[in-house]
């Protein structure tokens, strides 16, 4: 048993312990407080805006840049800033910074009166608007188009319905094509039981926090596994800057409007129409053979939304001949943002871009 | 020794955390296989449709509740949410209307006084030589290369 100097001396370290993680504490929140406001800081302007889309342009960084402008297409199902989440970790900082003239079209949050937007909203009229709008302030002809998941699949979209030579390059990052090897949201789909039109009939846009739910059911222990990492890194201030800058990019999900919701569930989900070229734009047959642009698409090996067997294949659907697909180390974000994306992604896309936007 | 003491007794704790991550992949498989299955999706198909009526009937009470209370209830709040983002959509607008004006008057200026810099940025970059063929396969990755296909 402990004397009486043995308790003072407890008591000391108790108190100093509880000072210290008091204080660290407190400093903390000041350091999250600061994260918090820094995403999306990369200088730009918008040139254009209807209704919840806008389009940003990226102040060019170089005297000298390629020719092609280069604009890149975000999913509808999430943030823009994940490309620009934090100065120096930012792909579209990056991209301004290796000499390219960045553009982005960030689709928004969908109201309640966006309940009625369909695909041919997003690929028949924003997309082609945001382009030609690209077209007047860079003064060229053509552009490279970048389009990361579902932006991957709006990008194709047009690319195989824009004019000849109105895109000179495409490049996707976790494009998903054929949706058989998406099992979870493929049974679902198929499933008798589960009715998207009730659902978009009694909510009008499919809630953030259920689309969060939805991606979450693919590895439902992750998030708990992720924060039990933080507590074993909790004395790594970066670590933990980046996990908080990686939860706070995860929990900002955002609505999808209805009428996409149920296009995207029936047709491309259920149908898989989009691998069958029958998906239509404004009544256009949405035809993937005719895309003969140079084309990129970059899987991630661990990515568990839009697994390999849901992206590969899609060279063999369009009809480029210079065309190319890579699979890099990580995951459906980690591929695109953060430490790792640094090394492998960007590198990667900077120099295929490069050869292609003169 | 008694933080040795302090340390033992956090290791477990550490431990657990570490086996949990680790297994974290085959646990969440073996849930997203259960959810997979035909007979899951049944019952949860049948509970969604309930839940999905419930919470249009709770909502409408509650609703009627509050306003009862002369209180704002969620959907009130939505609305709110939703003007807001009429607003915004407006400035975005006026933003990007006050940009192309901007550029108007630039290249207009720069017609008119053909001896100003133009303030654009030359578009005749090239890939440097010795870049191309190192960026193409990018900087060499801290823990091994990439899988090309």
């Amino acid at each position: 048993m402990p004397g009486t100097d043995g308790y003072s001396k407890q008591e000391a370290r108790i108190r100093e312990a509880i000072e210290r993680v008091v204080s660290r504490n407190i400093a903390g929140l000041k350091t999250l407080e600061d994260i918090a406001m820094d995403f999306g800081a990369t200088p730009k302007e918008v040139i254009y805006s209807r209704a919840t889309t806008r389009l940003y342009h990226y102040t060019p960084t170089c005297e000298e840049v390629y020719r092609v402008p280069v604009v890149v297409v975000m999913s509808l199902v999430s943030r823009y800033y994940i490309l620009d989440l934090a100065p120096g970790q930012s792909l579209v900082e990056y991209l301004t910074n290796q000499g390219f003239d960045v553009y982005l079209i960030d689709w928004g949050i969908p109201r309640a009166e966006h309940r009625h937007l369909t695909l041919d909203h997003y690929v028949g009229e924003v997309l082609p608007e945001c382009l030609e709008r690209v077209q007047e302030e860079s003064g060229e002809p053509d552009v490279a188009l970048v389009g990361y998941c579902l932006g991957g699949v709006l990008s194709m979209m047009h690319a195989a319905l824009a004019q000849p030579d109105q895109v000179k390059a495409l490049a996707c990052f976790t494009t998903p094509v054929d949706t058989n090897g998406m099992r979870l949201y493929k049974a679902w789909a198929e499933s008798e039981n589960f009715d998207i039109d009730a659902l978009v009939d009694k909510l009008g846009n499919i809630p953030g926090q259920m689309m969060d739910a939805v991606l979450q059911a693919l590895r439902p222990l992750q998030k708990t596994a992720n924060r039990m990492g933080l507590l074993n890194h909790v004395e790594d201030d970066q670590f933990v800057e980046a996990h908080y800058r990686f939860e706070r990019w995860a929990s900002d999900q955002i609505p999808m409007a209805g009428e996409t919701a149920k296009q995207l569930f029936k047709d491309f989900l259920r149908d898989n129409k989009f691998l069958k070229n029958q998906m239509e734009i404004k009544g256009q047959r949405v035809d993937l053979t005719s895309i003969k642009v140079p084309f990129l698409h970059i899987a991630a090996q661990h990515d568990h939304i839009v697994p390999a067997a849901a992206s590969r294949g899609v060279l063999g659907l369009i009809g480029s001949e210079d065309k190319e697909e890579v699979v890099l180390k990580g995951g459906h974000v980690s591929l695109v943002a953060g430490g790792n994306a640094v090394y492998r992604l960007w590198p990667k896309l900077a120099a295929w871009l490069s050869k292609r936007c003169t | 020794m008694s933080d040795d003491r302090s340390e033992r007794l956090l290791e477990p704790m550490r431990m657990w955390r570490e086996w949990y991550q680790k297994s974290e992949k085959q646990w969440s498989e073996m849930l997203t296989d259960i959810m997979a299955d035909e007979k899951f999706g049944k019952s949860f198909g049948h509970l969604f449709q309930e839940w999905l009526h419930a919470q249009h009937m709770i909502s409408e009470l509650i609703g009627q509740q509050l306003a009862t209370l002369n209180m704002p209830s969620r959907a009130d709040m939505l609305d709110v949410r939703d003007r807001l983002g009429e607003v915004d959509d407006g400035l975005g607008q006026l933003t990007a209307e006050i940009a192309q004006l901007r550029r108007m008057l630039t290249t207009k200026s720069v017609v008119e006084a053909p001896a100003q810099p133009r303030p654009a940025v030359k578009r005749t970059r090239k890939p440097a030589k010795s870049e191309a063929p190192q960026s193409e396969t990018g900087q060499s990755a801290p823990d091994g290369g990439d899988v090309k296909h």
